[in-house]
């Protein structure tokens, strides 16, 4: 029996984003939009998504002059990765 | 990177790839910190060394030591501006970092002791810092601790024990009632909260 997929999850920039941060304590936007090579409209309203549905936190701040975005995944996140996870295995597995 | 769907082993690939890059990622400069410490400490122990065999006068060689003054300021405006421009924080990195830092506080915490329990009890070295330094050793370990399981009461644990210790130069012949305070407080107690934590997690 398939489990349905997070379709919050199931999005390949939104993916690598949960993927970096599961291993990370907090990582800058500038940080992900390197390892991810989005483009910064495209990773920030990705972010932004994942930020509404409580998988990850947002926290703006300012080094020297630059304002600095932080992300970092919060409890419900990392549930929702190993859900995510669980429900992959089971398309995955062989039958 | 696109934000369409994509098919599920594409999605293993993306999990295996980012979860490699985080794994592997070393912030720049994070050594920086070794190499200051081993040059300062290597010369330090040098000068003392060739003062000790040449000056027919010995009591100021060691104060050679407060070198390690310049570390610390060092370490601390290094430290902030590593802080603030990290790119991105993993948990080997606190880790990595709390383990020194736990390190760097118990050696500028021991000699300071000694000097206190040598001069205010003239007591031998040896058994007056037997049982503190066993309370430092401890409060290291719960220091890096507190990172691992990402467990504040590990980190009240090793204050506790920093707190202990100094107790035990300043009332000596209470060392042992601190010692068993310090395994409640600092073992006991939190073992407890921890065993009760890892049951609701399951």
């Amino acid at each position: 029996m398939f489990k349905p997929l997070d379709p919050l999850l199931h999005s390949e920039l939104r993916l690598a984003i949960m993927s970096l941060l599961i291993g990370l304590q907090e990582a800058d936007f500038g940080y992900l939009k390197d390892k991810t090579k989005a483009t910064s409209g495209n990773l920030s309203v990705q972010i932004d998504k994942l930020r509404e549905a409580s998988y990850i936190e947002v926290n703006k701040s300012f080094k020297g002059k630059m304002p600095c975005t932080t992300c970092k995944i919060t409890p419900q996140g990392i549930a929702a990765f190993q859900t995510y996870i669980d429900a992959l295995q089971s398309y995955l597995e062989p039958k | 990177m696109e934000t369409n769907k994509f098919s599920e082993q594409e999605s293993l690939e993306v999990i295996r790839q980012m979860i490699n890059t985080a794994r592997n990622s070393l912030q720049k400069g994070i050594a920086d910190f070794m190499i200051f410490w081993g040059y300062l400490i290597a010369a330090t122990a040098i000068t003392v060394y060739i003062l000790q065999h040449t000056l027919l006068n010995q009591d100021y060689v060691q104060l050679a030591w407060l070198s390690c003054i310049i570390g610390w300021g060092y370490s601390i405006i290094k430290g902030r501006r590593l802080h603030k421009n990290r790119p991105y924080r993993t948990y080997t990195n606190v880790i990595f970092g709390r383990l020194w830092m736990g390190f760097g506080i118990a050696c500028a915490l021991l000699p300071l002791s000694y000097i206190f329990a040598v001069h205010r009890f003239n007591m031998p070295i040896i058994w007056i810092s037997l049982t503190p330094t066993i309370l430092l050793m401890q409060g290291v370990c719960l220091f890096a601790s507190s990172s691992i399981y990402r467990f504040k009461p590990f980190m009240y644990a090793a204050m506790a024990c920093g707190v202990l210790f100094l107790c035990c130069y300043v009332f000596p012949w209470h060392q042992f009632l601190f010692l068993a305070l310090c395994q409640i407080v600092a073992l006991v107690i939190p073992g407890h909260l921890l065993n009760k934590k890892a049951e609701n997690d399951v």
